[in-house]
């Protein structure tokens, strides 16, 4: 990095090099918990203290996914300040093209022995929908589980980023997304299988998603799944410490100036929007095989606002905190709906009330208070992300202006 | 009255409306064989001239063992008509057990409900007749295989009923002064005319129904056609078939614009109060759709008061209703603007999060209160029925009241908006808020009230939508996203822009809709906005609105 010497002067805490070294370690503790848990659990004493059921390792599995989105989506909402209440589109996308590559994977072995899916039968298709066909193979799918909220997403983006619309206005046309999926999923039952989705699958790569080896796969998938949310991670703190995470945080807060400093902003934003849809696109088909169903439930406007609950909780703007907040949030979910099924919904709306109020850093905020108050640096309200921010980073944009960076930033 | 001379005169003719079996019966049958030759020559009015007598005697010949004669007496008391007469049909007809007699009665039953003088009565007697005319004229001439195929049993009727009926109907015709009613009665004529055995009055009846082209006469005429021979009358016939088709297109297709501009009326209710504080203070109160819902609990506990309370006023509920669903949303606004929404100007999309965590608690309170099922509110009685401009076009008074409700909302709003001294404020605010609060404009007041007024506009919005739909605690989640996207595609700024995005949306999601399927209609609609947003960010209201509300106008 040429500015190093800059890097103490920028008072802002996601620009500073100590911020990204102290989630480093939060970071590092956390994957190596999360890695370590099944392999104690693997481990062949029985009722030990340390081991965790297939079960909650399952639903654990399954909030690590949901953990890859938030990561996704704080690159956008925590690091460039692009709210976006439709992650489920991507995410959804992602899991459906995931549940039709498993769908096909079955085969004849279906409740009616056709070739094609159950839900196809009894809705009277004859022949394999055209899009349906290049998810036989694996080679193909995968890539699509990307390619495809990543081609959505900049269109979005271009349609939207590309006429300024932003913030709130951007935020809504989200939402708008997020039920136009809804209602094309429903609307298409002969194709998608409607409300009740794609569900029944067998195998994965071979392995049975079913029967008594069911465990073993689960196993291997949240192996799978733990790998991949650190790749998305260590990708992630990449693009943050990168110029470009600094450009994208310049933006988020005051895009004018950035604009005006000669970056074309629109690009920079759909960039990190893409991103974000491919990691949610990831988390997606990182739930199907876990989970078992995609449904159109999933992807809708409840689950997608959500999903910023989760980027929310764990402390936007931070690395770790994603992380930590989809595991917190969902492990409530579930432990909530098994005490007390009634109340869920007011302890979540109280959650969003809460933290946005009174912890609008998170989890994450909350510890840096008491590690800063201890060390006598900061206040609660110092660490708050507000637009104030932007003053604080003029005198790195008057540098950088200088320079004529605008060439190199833009391609990275 | 000269018996003899009608006995003789019958047999001689050997009228084809009498068979040899009701000339050898004994003298009583005589009686009703003469009054029943007399009516269609001397047109005598009806239960005047018949006796107490004469008509109990009819009623008792209803419980004969023997079908001919009951339907003879079911016949004769038709023609005399009267309440009794109706009791008495009404009784054999749970009791009956042969097809063609139950038809019979049926049709009695119906020409009495003809000679009734309530107006409602006389209506529905006549669609009934009219009703069996057409299935009476389509099976008429059927035999052996197409009979089957035409799935229904050919039923006899007596041509001498047959005949009373239709001289019943040329006589309600003539003393009709009810124009439906009238209407009815012609059909109903028309029908039986089509199963006449004369090509020529075939077709005249054809031609008849190609100028009248009610779509609910398109299977009488598509039977009429299906057994039609005669070259000339399956002209006429496949022409006032077309006819109806083409009626009923536009029909259809002016009632899905009508729809539309109802459910637009709706959606500019409630994207007015997102509009007005988007405008004033740059947030989206994603509760909005919830304080749409409470409006129509408002609404439901409105009616259950009045209905326990004030049983005889029962329709006026609809006056508490309204000012009581504003009162109570502007509060539940105002609280939340004050509580909450005020602390997070400075983050616009933190609010988001924070009005959906209430939209939730709302949700659920109601849930917890009033159950998870979806509610009728029962509509007050003032708003039933509405008025059929074209046949087949059936406009409900319900909305034609929303429309004009929330012409007389829009214009409310719009005079607070630019004839008043607040309205001056509000849009002072809008433009430039700190220059306004420089000028001393209390920008704090301007925007806890523009927040509670919004609110209210979406409470009475949810009582009009008790009116169209049943309640349930997320009926504000199935209307927020189209409204949201009203605010987009209209801008903020101009209450013209919303008016125009309102009716937008809402007619391109009705002709969609038409085209495809609710869910896909929905669907292409709001992809098509998104779109549209690429070309105009701004909405339809091209007005210069301020950077950080997240739109962005040219000007910057």
């Amino acid at each position: 990095m040429a500015n190093t010497n800059h890097e103490k002067k920028w008072s802002h805490p996601a620009l500073t090099g100590s911020r990204v070294k102290e989630w480093s370690i939060t970071g590092g503790v956390l994957f190596a918990f999360l890695i370590g848990i099944p392999l104690l659990s693997a481990l062949p004493s029985d009722d030990a203290w340390y081991k965790i059921s297939n079960f909650r390792l399952n639903l654990l599995g399954k909030f690590l996914s949901f953990a890859i989105v938030a990561v996704g989506l704080n690159l956008a909402w925590g690091y460039t300040g692009i709210l976006s209440l439709g992650q489920g589109v991507y995410f959804g996308l992602g899991a459906y093209i995931m549940g039709m590559y498993l769908l096909l994977k079955v085969g004849v072995a279906g409740h009616y022995e056709s070739v094609l899916p159950d839900f196809m039968v009894w809705n009277g298709l004859t022949e394999m929908p055209l899009f349906w066909r290049p998810m036989y193979y694996a080679a193909v799918a995968l890539p699509l589980v990307i390619i495809v909220p990543v081609v959505a997403s900049i269109g979005l983006g271009y349609l939207t980023f590309k006429s300024r619309v932003r913030g709130v206005y951007f935020a809504i046309v989200t939402q708008a997304t997020a039920m136009i999926l809804m209602l094309t999923l429903i609307g298409n039952q002969p194709y998608t299988g409607g409300t009740n989705g794609l569900n029944d699958f067998r195998t994965i790569f071979g392995m049975p998603l079913r029967g008594p080896d069911l465990p073993k796969t689960e196993f291997k998938l949240y192996l799978a799944t733990v790998v991949i949310l650190f790749g998305a991670y260590v990708l992630s703190r990449w693009i943050v410490r990168s110029k470009l995470g600094r450009v994208l945080t310049a933006i988020r807060d005051d895009e004018q100036r950035v604009r005006f400093t000669g970056y074309d902003v629109a690009n920079f934003k759909i960039f990190i929007f893409a991103v974000a849809a491919a990691f949610a696109g990831i988390g997606g088909a990182c739930f199907v095989p876990q989970v078992g169903i995609i449904a159109p439930a999933n992807v809708g406007i409840v689950p997608s606002i959500e999903m910023t609950l989760w980027v929310a909780v764990g402390g936007r703007g931070t690395l770790v905190g994603p992380v930590i907040g989809a595991i917190l949030v969902n492990s409530c979910k579930s432990g909530f709906s098994e005490l007390y099924p009634g109340s869920w919904l007011y302890f979540l709306g109280a959650l969003f009330l809460g933290v946005v109020v009174l912890f609008p850093q998170g989890v994450a905020g909350i510890a840096r208070f008491f590690r800063r108050s201890r060390v006598g640096e900061k206040t609660l309200a110092e660490t708050t992300v507000t637009t104030d921010g932007g003053k604080k980073i003029n005198k790195f944009f008057s540098k950088l202006t200088l320079k004529k960076h605008k060439g190199k930033t833009k391609g990275s | 009255m000269n018996s003899n001379m009608f006995i003789l005169n019958l047999n001689k003719n050997k009228s084809a409306l009498l068979n040899q079996f009701y000339f050898n019966f004994s003298k009583q049958i005589a009686i009703f064989l003469i009054i029943f030759l007399l009516l269609p020559f001397a047109n005598v009015a009806y239960s005047e001239t018949v006796s107490e007598e004469e008509l109990d005697y009819y009623v008792s010949m209803l419980s004969s063992e023997r079908a001919k004669v009951r339907k003879r007496a079911i016949i004769e008391l038709a023609k005399i008509g009267g309440s009794k007469a109706e009791d008495a049909l009404n009784d054999l007809w749970n009791d009956e057990m042969v097809e063609d007699i139950i038809f019979a009665i049926e049709l009695a039953l119906d020409t009495i409900h003809l000679k009734s003088t309530d107006t409602s009565t006389r209506l529905t007697g006549a669609k009934e007749i009219g009703a069996k005319a057409g299935t009476l004229s389509a099976t008429s001439g059927l035999e052996g295989e197409i009979q089957a195929e035409e799935l229904f049993q050919q039923i006899v009727v007596d041509p001498s009923q047959k005949r009373n009926v239709i001289d019943t109907l040329h006589h309600a015709l003539e003393i009709e002064k009810n124009k439906k009613v009238k209407h009815k009665i012609e059909e109903a004529i028309q029908k039986f005319r089509l199963g006449d055995s004369d090509a020529k009055v075939r077709r005249e009846a054809a031609e008849y129904f190609g100028e009248v082209a009610d779509p609910d006469n398109v299977m009488v005429l598509g039977r009429a056609l299906y057994k039609e021979k005669d070259e000339e009358v399956r002209a006429a016939l496949e022409k006032a078939v077309a006819n109806v088709e083409w009626n009923e297109q536009v029909a259809i297709t002016l009632k899905q614009l009508f729809n539309g501009f109802t459910i637009s009326s709706q959606y500019l209710l409630i994207a007015l109060g997102l509009a007005i504080t988007f405008g004033v203070m740059g947030v989206i109160n994603l509760a909005h759709g919830e304080f749409m819902m409470l409006g129509c609990y408002v609404a439901l506990v409105s009616q259950s008061i009045f209905a326990s309370y004030f049983q005889p006023v029962l329709g006026l509920y609809w006056a508490l209703a309204i000012p009581l669903a504003f009162i109570f949303t502007a509060g539940l606004g105002w609280g939340l603007e004050r509580g909450v929404i005020r602390f997070l100007y400075k983050r616009p999309l933190d609010t988001l999060l924070a009005t959906w965590g209430v939209s939730l608690i709302l949700q659920q309170a109601i849930r917890n209160y009033f159950g998870a099922n979806n509610i009728d509110v029962p509509s007050p009685s003032w708003l039933l029925g509405g008025i059929d401009p074209l046949v087949g076009l059936h406009l409900p008074f319900k909305r034609l009241y929303i429309i004009g409700f929330t012409i007389c909302v829009v214009t409310a709003v719009y005079w607070l908006f630019y004839r008043t001294r607040f309205g001056l404020k509000i849009r002072a605010v809008m433009q430039n808020r700190n220059m306004a609060n420089c000028l001393g404009i209390s920008t704090q007041r301007v925007n806890a009230f523009t927040f509670a007024l919004g609110s209210g506009l979406a409470g009475v919005a949810g009582c009009n939508m008790s009116l169209l739909s049943s309640v349930g605690p997320s009926t504000g989640q199935n209307y927020i996203v189209d409204c949201f996207m009203v605010v987009v595609l209209g801008g903020v700024g101009k209450i013209v822009g919303t008016i125009a995005g309102a009716f937008g949306l809402g007619e391109t999601n009705a002709i969609l809709e038409f085209f495809t399927s609710p869910n896909i209609g929905k669907a292409v609609a709001f992809i098509l906005v998104i779109i549209f947003l690429r070309f105009r960010p701004t909405g339809f209201s091209a007005t210069s609105v301020r950077e950080d509300k997240g739109i962005v106008s040219i000007t910057g």
